[in-house]
């Protein structure tokens, strides 16, 4: 009887399933398929953990792909091995990135105050999608990548190498953009 | 390329890697002591709470409840927060849940692959309730959690387990069954039982405590609390934090063994590769590696490891533990018990009339709490040692004496004192450090009776559980320590001695300008353990220390060195289950032969035969049915009928049938016996070498010529008193001789053990010198009884009467009461006079151990059976010992107030002694007295009317009342102290005497309240009404004095 463990956000996560669509009806690429790609091809033994974020809406997914919990919990097994998880340092550095160009981007004051009114009444936030990245962005995406994984324990080598494999999802996904959009 | 790719070690050294030598002994052949170390720290808290509470009532300013109130209140606030802290329990899985952001494992959308692996190892550990599965997607360790209630377990999974569920699956699965093994191991809700409790009493209790001294500290506002009491609490949260990380820490070890030995997990995927080399640093480094472990809820790897490799450390004595227990303990039964200090302060009359009965409520509360408290703590160290000899007994090491665990458990008691005083008394060093010192002896001498009798009955035991054997070894410790611990904390000796023999004398009307010595020794015996002969004052407790070694003794104990070679085992079941056997094979049930029905007759015949043999069944079934609810209704009537109407002989019936039910009850569960406990937890290995004993005889032998000698110096006393005072009341008398017995008893009893001690050579010196000393207490005291009786008859050696007179009901009492003081005070003394002894002489002579030794490796495997005989002598024993407790504490009038216990203790003389003193004539010369005043306060108030009707009409009423003052005056000193009076001057009456006199004095009190209205009045009416009462009331009256001075008169 698993009465007490609620999945917070299943009414709200209907349409996130399966892509949210722009006001323009194209199909917006998400942060989490972007992780997902990356795990599939680089860790493939974290999808099941992505799989079970699907439900979650977006800021939700970053809070609990983040939380690192405490250490000394009782009838714990004690301090396990530290395994270096590859999606919470992908989307720490893709998010901060993309917080920071729609943040330069956006007209500051008024999407703020509406996404604060949104949270207020509980609306579900429309699925942020991710803003195109520039070359620059994508420079700055790699090396916050290697930095994270090397801080978490990864040898440089698999860093570098986890590296380019988001850099080439993020650009693959741009290019997937343009190609719906020209196809529509 | 997969992340985090360490390369795994070569299989580390520290796991179990040499198969041992011998199988392993199974840790869980005996409690681990773990749930009773978690149930006092609940009951810690609920301690904590109560006095908390009883400290915040007792400075309110307006008093709830009144006098119960005081006392119950606190108890009532410790629900509430009960019932709060059950609330909390349910709740915290949630909060954990959305506090930690934890998704469950079902929202995986991995085609089930994870959740049907999770299924698959919780079929494998075949758990009883289906944990909740969760995960927590940013908790990088490899690591998992298991929390919730004990009905709804929840497992949280780390992200990085879950990795390994790909990446190392031997891994994952060793992790999972991990946590599996504390479900398993039903660990979960109790540690989070603790958990709520502790948070409520931390929001409840601590913190505002903790607030309120800081705001009284900061402003200077004097308040209620004192902050020297809050030193205290600081200990108490430090050991509850110390304890729960004890606990946990073995927890975590007892999951680890239970996955690998259980359920098969390698020892390899358990404990990672060593992560850290142990400290090699200096000791200092090391001591305080091993203080920062002390807070931590999980042992280091390495202990795991060797946890792993051997159970030998699950098995040994540590220290800390019981320091930790021993604190706890106390402070504990310090704090729960303390409302009724409220009970101080009641006024005499209704403490005395509600406190100490035999079925008021209070001293039964007070009771079970002492009994609640010192069990866990006897019981916890008493598992410890059982664990610690079990294995010294199997690997052959040298039995562990208990003396280390004893002391650390009394130190334990001895700072939760400490604190204690400084929170009541309010200086930081109490008056008399000193005592606490006997404190610390006593449970050291519990502890060393444990660990002997633990030897022993190791060694003897072959039944299936040796959890049932301990069980006994536990409890009975425990007992005793819950009678050392009532006295103690109720008397506060840590204070300061309280009682003043003057004031004891006085309140006896004994004289105290020049008392006797005797005479002041008995004043001190009163406010000693012993005095108090009640049920609920567990005095009783104390004669199980050399009964229950006894029984032992002569069950199972060779006499001889046996003829009959070899193992008996379980030889009464197997004939019981012979007998049955037989018995079957010889009568069928009834329903299994239906009478034969000639076969040529009609069908109908046979089928109405076959439906009456059904009814009948039925009707058997139903009458079988009735008779037992009869019988059970029966046998309870029986039990009361005989608890009070029975007198000694209804109380010697019940102990009787007790023990039959028991017996009876216990056949029932030893059914489907499954061998020898030793088999089962080691196959083939050897029992253990039999005790290295001396026979019964010989210390026994020991014992009957100390009391021998016991009964001779009390035949003298007369001798030696009557020489020392010249003229002594009556009264004096019959105490100096209380207190002569008293003192031979247990000076006999004390040279008894000290000879057994001496003479014991390395085998049990504790137990062989509590019976011998028994044995010896036993037989003076039934001396004293005889020679009470026929008292009179023995010419010079006369003591108390003069003439010639087989009463032995008189003597009855005094003898009860030097058995108390003989039972309690002098066992207790007598084992710590053999311990001693026994030490002294392995110093001064040990060569002899080694010669001793060699015998009894001969004498190995060599048990007498059960004898048969033994179970009749078992029987009429328990019968006899259970009936004359239960009679004398239950249903005599006893406890007495302290204060009447010294005129208790006088026997009057049945006839008037040679030097004229007849208390009897005192007592009805008292009444004759008595009768005097009253006529006396009669004529005062008929004055009194004769004065309002002589005055004028329009004089005041209520002035006129008062005149009735003197009358009522009189009168209530007549009803309130008339009776307490004629005790004293003669404490037992006849029968007829007493009922006649009680029936005077009530109506004596009618005439009082009659009085009082009269005085009260304030108009004329009702003065005149009064009045005619009184007369009337008077009426009534004179019939009940004719009687009394008729009885006396005759």
């Amino acid at each position: 009887m698993s009465t007490r463990v609620h999945t917070r956000g299943c009414g709200q996560a209907l349409n996130a399933t399966d892509g949210a669509r722009d006001a323009d009806g194209t199909r917006v690429r998400q942060l989490l398929d972007v992780v997902r790609d990356v795990a599939a091809e680089v860790a493939p033994h974290e999808l099941p953990l992505l799989s079970g974020l699907q439900g979650f809406g977006h800021a939700e997914i970053g809070r609990r792909l983040t939380h690192r919990g405490r250490r000394d919990d009782p009838l714990g097994f004690g301090l396990g091995e530290a395994v270096v998880l590859v999606s919470p340092i992908v989307w720490l550095v893709v998010q901060q990135v993309a917080d920071r160009i729609a943040e330069s981007a956006v007209d500051g004051v008024r999407s703020r105050g509406s996404a604060v009114w949104r949270r207020w009444r509980r609306r579900p936030e429309p699925a942020p999608g991710l803003p195109e990245f520039s070359a620059e962005a994508l420079r700055e995406v790699r090396a916050g990548v290697v930095e994270k994984a090397t801080q978490a324990g990864m040898a440089e080598a698999p860093a570098q190498q986890l590296a380019d494999s988001v850099v080439d999802h993020l650009v693959r996904g741009t290019a997937d953009e343009a190609e719906d959009e020209s196809e529509a | 390329m997969t992340p985090a790719d360490q390369p795994l070690a070569a299989t580390p050294s520290n796991a179990a890697s040499a198969a041992p030598k011998k199988p392993a002994l199974d840790e869980l052949i005996l409690f681990p002591g773990t749930m009773q170390r978690f149930i006092l720290l609940l009951v810690l808290f609920l301690a904590v709470s109560s006095g908390a509470a009883h400290d915040v009532i007792e400075h309110l300013p307006v008093a709830w409840g009144g006098r119960y109130g005081a006392v119950l209140l606190p108890y009532l606030a410790t629900c509430a927060l009960a019932v709060a802290a059950l609330k909390l329990y349910r709740e915290l899985p949630g909060w954990k849940v959305r506090r930690a952001r934890l998704v469950p494992v079902s929202d995986i959308a991995d085609g089930g692959r994870l959740r049907a692996e999770l299924d698959r190892l919780s079929d494998r550990a075949r758990l009883e309730t289906e944990p909740t599965w969760v995960y927590a997607p940013g908790a990088p360790s490899a690591s998992a959690v298991v929390f919730g209630t004990h009905r709804h377990p929840i497992v949280c999974l780390n992200a990085g387990l879950i990795a390994y569920a790909t990446l190392r699956p031997a891994r994952f699965r060793a992790v999972v069954l991990h946590e599996l093994a504390h479900i398993h191991n039903q660990d979960v809700g109790v540690t989070y039982a603790t958990v709520a409790m502790w948070r409520v009493l931390v929001a409840a209790v601590l913190i505002p405590k903790a607030a309120f001294v800081l705001i009284r500290g900061l402003t200077g506002v004097a308040g209620v609390l004192d902050p020297r009491g809050f030193v205290q609490d600081v200990l108490i949260v430090a050991l509850v934090y110390l304890t729960r990380a004890d606990i946990l820490r073995t927890r975590e070890i007892y999951a680890d063994r239970t996955a690998v030995h259980l359920w098969h997990v390698d020892p390899t995927d358990l404990i990672p590769a060593a992560r850290q080399p142990r400290p090699d640093g200096s000791s200092f480094t090391r001591l305080r590696a091993s203080a920062v472990e002390a807070w931590r809820t999980h042992p280091s790897w390495g202990l795991r490891g060797r946890a792993l490799a051997g159970s030998d450390m699950l098995f040994v004595q540590r220290a800390f533990p019981l320091f930790l227990t021993g604190v706890a303990a106390d402070v504990a039964a310090s704090r729960l018990t303390s409302p009724f200090s409220s009970v101080g302060e009641w006024p005499a009359s209704a403490r005395d009339a509600e406190f100490w009965q035999f079925g008021s409520p209070w001293a039964w509360l007070g009771m079970g709490q002492y009994l609640l408290v010192a069990g866990l703590a006897a019981g916890i160290g008493g598992v410890v040692l059982w664990r610690a000899v079990l294995r010294a007994v199997l690997t052959g090491r040298r039995t562990p004496t208990g003396w280390s665990a004893g002391l650390w458990l009394g130190a334990g008691l001895a700072l939760g004192e400490l604190s204690n005083s400084s929170r009541s008394e309010g200086q930081s060093v109490p008056a008399h450090p000193e005592v606490l010192l006997v404190l610390v002896a006593v449970v050291a001498l519990l502890m060393s009776w444990t660990a002997q009798y633990a030897d022993l009955r190791i060694r003897t035991y072959r039944g299936t559980h040796l959890r049932t054997a301990m069980t006994v070894g536990v409890l009975v410790p425990g007992v005793v320590l819950a009678f050392v611990m009532l006295w103690w904390v109720k008397e506060g000796w840590i204070t300061g001695w309280h009682s003043s023999v003057s004031e004891a004398l006085t309140a006896a009307e004994l004289p105290v300008s020049d008392a006797s010595l005797p005479l002041r020794t008995a004043a001190t015996l009163t406010a000693l353990p012993g005095s108090d002969m009640s049920f609920s004052g567990l005095w009783w407790t104390v004669p199980l220390l050399w009964l229950v070694p006894l029984q032992l003794w002569l069950a199972r104990l060779p006499r001889a060195p046996s003829k009959r070679g070899g193992l008996r085992r379980g030889r009464r079941t197997g004939r019981r289950v012979r007998r049955n056997a037989r018995r079957e094979a010889r009568s069928p049930g009834w329903s299994d032969h239906p009478p034969r029905i000639p076969s040529g007759k009609a069908s109908t015949m046979h089928k109405a035969a076959t439906a009456t043999l059904r009814a009948l069944r039925e009707l058997w079934t139903c009458l079988t049915a009735l008779l037992g609810f009869g019988a059970l209704l029966l046998g309870a009537m029986f039990f009361g009928f005989f608890l009070i109407y029975g007198g000694l002989l209804g109380n010697y019936a019940l102990g009787l049938s007790l023990w039959l039910a028991f017996m009876i009850v216990r056949r029932r569960l030893d059914e489907g016996d499954k061998g020898y406990w030793l088999e089962r937890a080691r196959p083939g290995a050897a029992p253990p070498p039999a005790p290295s004993i001396q026979e019964l005889r010989r210390f026994v032998r020991v014992g009957v010529v100390g009391g021998l000698v016991g009964c001779a110096g009390l035949l003298a006393e007369p001798l030696v008193t009557r020489s020392a005072h010249g003229e002594t009341t009556w009264q004096v008398q019959s105490i100096e001789s209380l207190v002569w017995t008293i003192v031979v008893t247990v000076a006999v009893m004390l040279a008894v053990a000290v000879v057994a001690g001496c003479a014991a050579q390395g085998g049990y010196p504790v137990l062989t010198a509590l019976i011998a000393s028994g044995v010896a207490c036993v037989i003076s005291l039934t001396g004293q009884g005889v020679r009470g009786s026929l008292d009179g008859c023995l010419g010079p050696l006369n003591n108390l009467a003069p003439t010639c007179d087989w009463q032995p009901e008189r003597y009855a009492p005094l003898v009860e009461h030097a058995l108390g003081y003989a039972m309690t005070l002098g066992l207790l003394a007598a084992a710590a006079a053999a311990a001693l002894s026994h030490a002294a002489a392995t110093v001064f002579r040990p060569r002899r151990r080694a010669v001793v030794s060699a015998g009894a490796t001969a004498a190995a495997g060599q048990l007498a059976g059960p004898r048969p005989a033994m179970g009749f002598v078992n029987t009429i024993a328990v019968a006899l010992i259970v009936g004359s407790t239960s009679f004398q504490t239950l249903v005599q009038e006893s406890p007495l107030p302290r204060n009447d216990l010294l005129i208790a203790y006088q026997i009057p003389p049945t006839g008037p002694l040679p030097n004229g003193v007849s208390p009897l004539a005192d007592w009805m010369r008292h009444v004759g007295d008595t009768m005097a005043r009253y006529a006396a306060a009669i004529r005062m108030a008929a004055d009194a009317f004769d004065a309002y009707r002589a005055a004028p009409q329009d004089a005041d009423v209520a002035t006129l009342a008062k005149g009735f003052e003197p009358a009522c005056a009189e009168l209530t000193d007549i009803v309130e102290n008339a009776d307490q009076d004629g005790r004293v001057i003669s404490p037992s009456l006849p029968k007829d005497l007493r009922q006649a006199w009680t029936r005077y004095l009530a109506e004596v009190k009618n005439v009082r309240e009659r009085c009082l209205a009269a005085r009260d009045a304030t108009t004329g009416t009702e003065l005149v009404s009064a009045v005619e009462g009184l007369v009337a009331a008077g009426k009534n009256q004179m019939p009940a004095a004719k009687e009394l001075a008729a009885l006396i008169g005759s």
